[in-house]
């Protein structure tokens, strides 16, 4: 089969660029300790343009591979829209924090002390290895996307200075990432065992035609669960979660959106691949399997974080309750439940980004915010960022009329077929959870404090654009769900 | 030019929320002078509007008028459609009247962030303007729930002193409030597979789950109100709010739940209010009694006047679920005529606590010999309060008192007994602050009212003694809305069996 390298050229390209970078690090003589990281050196001042050039690139690779789709590399990766919408997704998340605001950023990096010339090179390779996860179409390549994903992470987790806590995060997240690969491995054996292919579309086919008396088929089953038990695992849901917090706490803020979001969205977009299309055969499995994680997780997440005072713990737990939601329109008795559910992840995943964005422009004393009780009084000493910070919020916290609101609504009503024990259930947790995001509104507009607190936020940062697009998301919904109904539908 | 063409209703609903992006982007320099005038001027504009439609509706019949609609989402058939007949109307009146009075009354009160309060206070007014004219009824849960936002950001900023406590209170309370209506309107949904109003008030829904139902919403509302015993948030949040909130935010709770109530609940299970209505009346006749008595031992003049109108309110309700044509219009008039009072009594304990930062009554005592114009008004104030005949809300209370005595002689006497006891604390309380020696420092340096203070009094009195004096207009304008209100009330045979027939086939 001929190796369609058109479709994958913004692997390619990122690859060849992350290197580049790498080389320069390596090779420039004095880099090392200096203030400079390799990305400020390789673009051109202003840096923030540079990296919104480099997106325009990758943008356009993508539209150009939207031409070329297809399987390629054996059948061991696929091009469709499925995977181009969603890397273009990590792409704008991933590059945008990298770049749309660098000084920010990097200054958040700098007091965390993180100054190696290797972060943004790792940054990269761990987008390369999400968009294979999202083109995956192979049992391997799941596993192969995974590792490339989680490697450079470990790297990344320990490089912030000061305190045993991220060296900690660093070898649990290496140990459990370890140990979750390994559930991984074995489902793939054991279904490539029995059908003799890990290629999805083979597996499906081979499903079709399957019944319960077939030899082995409940070695089959055995082999799907574990390779689903090991995707949970690395995204961290109910009941496999505790990992996640503890990983959390001990990251820099700047890092966060490379461990709380961009894993979990390629592996969302990998289940939903995995689901819809190799092993849909074996819904009766996994829509109840789902069901109750879904459950459990809402229930888990929105309670785990309606006390925690750290920000990024808070935010582990409510991605839990976020993925939560997910998971229940996955699991629900119609196939819009699917589209729901992924445009409440990309709505949440983006909301939360911005969020982690604003936060991560606070400083005080020269140190990051980490705790919700350091930004009391906010409202009277950074009243923008307040203000945008609040409006994040509602929308987080699903109140109308912002974008969070009509998700949750579209999901809700999805689901609703599912009976009065489902949606009891998931609106209550969404109450506790939006009690939780109200209670920093609370801390940030109500409450006196008496600490200084610095903002680099200024008004041409591009993260302004987020604001209007959650106010007005609801004039354009239809729209966002018409892209996802066509990627989905060409699962 | 035609009325019908332009969409003024819309435009009305809105019109506060365009005045709060011109005041958002208003220069820090000017901002003091230009934010107020901008407020005022943007609600003053909006009664206008309101005028105006009161010029163009058509009272004589039931139907919505008005008409604008637009697709949201259509991924789950979502309208946004508004429409209003004459009931909706009188409430917006008195809605755009209140919020006018009360921007005037905060002119020199909010001393921080103006800016913010004006645009809060505003985008509030866009909220519950549209939450009255709505009949898509996902929208209507949009505008009633979006509501908490302004209201939980002007307590917790302007707020007074317990008011972190008082504010995750209102908050928690309006989140379960949401969290059964949202429950309430996903099962109708997916039963009726539409949210609009008048389709789904067609609809029969079977008994069973039109009990349900109606539990569902009408725990909601009744947390929105506040019913007895749902009402714990109330008393707290208006002792909480800065004033000139407090003198709509009470009044636009109570009229929406309540308006809603009239407007949404019975029209949609007539046939489970008719079986739920003793339970509910027995409630309200229990609430009536507690809240008097709860008033009664407050030493917290705005807890006072907070817990004396809960008893009104239950008053109210009372007068709905008597299905009494006489004493359901006794109850909207009621209503409107609780708004102007509940705004008048409240500005009034604002003129008294800027000058001596105190709510509680011990501290006061004497006024009336430094302050007589105040005294005078407030006396009159307090009469409309206890229903006084002359005033509005006489004449509503008499036409619940009428409608009652039909439904069950021992409503009345308790009715009667209780509004016998608004009467002995409201003048108990006048005779604490106003009367007896002037003990404190504070009180003989007080100041009467200035030309500002005067003139918000004055108008509220005034239209006080316009509905007690002149009350035909106003019951004109709701008479045929409530009227086929109870017109669907009387169908309930014909819904049961359209029900069972379409369990049958």
């Amino acid at each position: 089969m001929l190796i369609n390298t058109a479709m994958f050229l913004p692997e390619l390209f990122l690859g060849v660029f992350s290197l580049g970078l790498l080389f320069l690090g390596l090779y420039r003589p004095g880099i090392r300790g200096k203030e400079e990281t390799s990305l400020q050196l390789a673009l051109p001042k202003g840096a923030s343009y540079g990296v919104l050039i480099l997106l325009l690139v990758l943008l356009g690779f993508l539209w150009f591979a939207h031409i070329f789709q297809g399987i390629s590399f054996s059948g061991f990766l696929i091009s469709d829209k499925m995977s181009i919408l969603s890397k273009a997704f990590i792409c704008l998340i991933g590059l945008s924090w990298i770049g749309f605001d660098n000084r920010i950023i990097e200054s958040t990096l700098e007091r965390d002390g993180i100054k190696q010339f290797e972060y943004p090179v790792l940054c990269l390779v761990s987008i390369i290895g999400s968009f294979l996860m999202v083109s995956a179409h192979h049992l391997l390549a799941i596993y192969f996307g995974i590792a490339l994903q989680t490697i450079p992470l470990y790297v990344l987790i320990s490089l912030k200075k000061g305190g045993g806590l991220s060296k900690e995060s660093a070898l649990k997240y290496f140990l459990l990432g370890s140990l979750s690969s390994l559930f991984l491995l074995y489902g793939i054996a054991l279904v490539y065992g029995f059908v003799g292919s890990g290629d999805f579309r083979e597996i499906s086919t081979s499903l079709e035609w399957l019944t319960e008396n077939s030899l082995g088929y409940s070695w089959l089953q055995a082999g799907f669960l574990f390779i689903v038990i090991g995707l949970l695992f690395k995204l961290g849901l109910a009941s496999l979660n505790p990992w996640g917090p503890d990983i959390s706490q001990g990251v820099s803020n700047a890092q966060m959106p490379f461990l709380l979001l961009i894993p979990k969205i390629s592996g969302a977009i990998l289940l939903v691949r995995l689901l819809f299309g190799a092993f849909h055969g074996l819904h009766f499995l996994w829509k109840p399997l789902l069901l109750s994680v879904a459950l459990i997780s809402l229930v888990m997440g929105s309670v785990g974080a309606f006390s925690q005072t750290n920000i990024r713990r808070f935010f582990s737990y409510m991605g839990l309750f976020h993925m939560g939601f997910f998971l229940l329109g996955l699991s629900s008795k119609e196939f819009n439940g699917a589209y729901a559910g992924l445009l409440y992840l990309f709505i949440f995943s983006g909301t939360t980004l911005g969020f982690l964005f604003f936060w991560t422009t606070l400083s005080t004393n020269d140190r990051n915010l980490d705790k919700i009780p350091q930004v009391k009084g906010l409202l009277k000493k950074q009243p923008v960022v307040a203000g945008i910070l609040c409006l994040l919020l509602l929308s987080l916290a699903g109140l109308p009329p912002f974008a969070g609101f009509w998700t949750t609504l579209y999901l809700m009503s999805t689901v609703i077929s599912g009976g009065s024990f489902i949606i009891g259930i998931s609106l209550a947790s969404a109450l506790i959870s939006a009690i939780g995001y109200l209670k920093i509104i609370k801390v940030i507009c109500f409450e006196e404090g008496h600490e200084e607190i610095h903002s680099t936020f200024s008004w041409t940062s591009g993260w302004i654009l987020l604001i209007p697009f959650v106010i007005l998301f609801f004039t354009a919904q239809d729209f966002f769900l018409e892209i996802i109904r066509e990627a989905l539908s060409s699962l | 030019m035609k009325l019908e063409n332009i969409p003024i209703l819309s435009i009305l609903i809105f019109l506060p929320l365009v005045g709060a992006f011109f005041i958002s982007l208003i220069d820090r320099s000017v901002s003091i002078a230009n934010t107020r005038k901008v407020a005022l001027w943007t609600s003053v504009v909006t009664f206008g509007l309101a005028l105006i439609l009161l010029l163009g509706i058509d009272i004589h019949t039931p139907s919505y008028q008005f008409i604008n609609h637009a697709t949201i989402f259509e991924g789950i058939n979502l309208e946004y459609k508004v429409g209003i007949n004459g009931g909706s109307l009188a409430f917006i009146l008195f809605t755009t009247f209140l919020f006018s009075l009360s921007i005037w009354a905060g002119w020199d009160r909010i001393q921080t962030q103006l800016k913010l309060y004006m645009i809060l206070l505003l985008i509030f007014e866009t909220l519950v303007l549209g939450a009255f004219a709505q009949l898509n009824l996902l929208m209507f849960f949009v505008f009633f729930e979006a509501t908490v936002i302004p209201l939980y950001f002007l307590m917790g900023i302007w707020g007074g002193k317990d008011k972190a406590q008082a504010s995750l209170k209102f908050l928690g309370y309006s989140l379960i409030s949401s969290f059964c209506l949202l429950l309430v309107l996903m099962k109708i949904l997916e039963i009726t597979n539409t949210l609009d109003f008048e389709r789904v008030s067609q609809f029969p829904f079977p008994p069973s789950s039109e009990t349900w139902l109606f539990l569902g919403l009408f725990l909601s509302l009744s947390i929105k109100v506040p019913l007895i015993p749902f009402h714990v948030w109330f008393p707290q949040a208006q002792t909480q709010f800065p004033t000139p909130v407090s003198m709509i935010a009470g009044s636009a709770f109570v009229q929406l739940g309540t308006y809603s109530i009239i407007k949404i609940l019975i029209p949609l299970f007539p046939y489970a209010a008719m079986r739920m209505g003793p339970f509910i009346c027995s409630l309200g006749a229990v609430g009536i009694v507690y809240m008097a008595w709860v008033a009664f031992g407050q030493k917290n003049i705005k807890k006072l006047i907070a817990y004396a109108s809960l008893s009104q309110v239950c008053l109210v309700i009372l007068g709905i679920f008597s299905f009494h044509p006489m004493a359901l219009m006794g109850a909207v008039f009621y209503l409107l005529s609780y708004g102007v009072v509940g705004a008048a009594l409240f500005f009034s304990v604002e003129v008294l606590y800027r000058q001596m930062q105190t709510y509680s009554i011990e501290d006061y005592g004497g006024i009336s010999k430094v302050m007589p114009d105040f005294s005078l008004i407030f006396f009159l104030v307090l009469l409309a309060n206890m229903g006084f005949p002359g005033t509005g809300g006489f004449i509503g209370q008499i036409f619940i008192l009428i409608g009652l005595h039909q439904i069950h002689p021992l409503l009345l006497i308790l009715t009667g007994v209780s509004i016998f006891f608004s009467g002995i604390y409201t003048l108990w309380l006048y005779q604490r602050v106003a009367f007896g020696v002037i003990t404190s420092t504070l009180v003989r340096g007080l100041v009467d009212l200035n030309l500002r203070e005067k003139s918000i009094l004055v108008t509220c009195l005034g239209l006080i003694f316009l509905m007690g004096f002149f009350p035909d207009p106003f019951l004109r304008l709701t008479e045929k809305s409530l009227i086929s209100v109870l017109n669907s009330q009387k169908q309930p045979s014909e819904t049961l069996e359209l029900a069972e027939d379409s369990h049958a086939y």
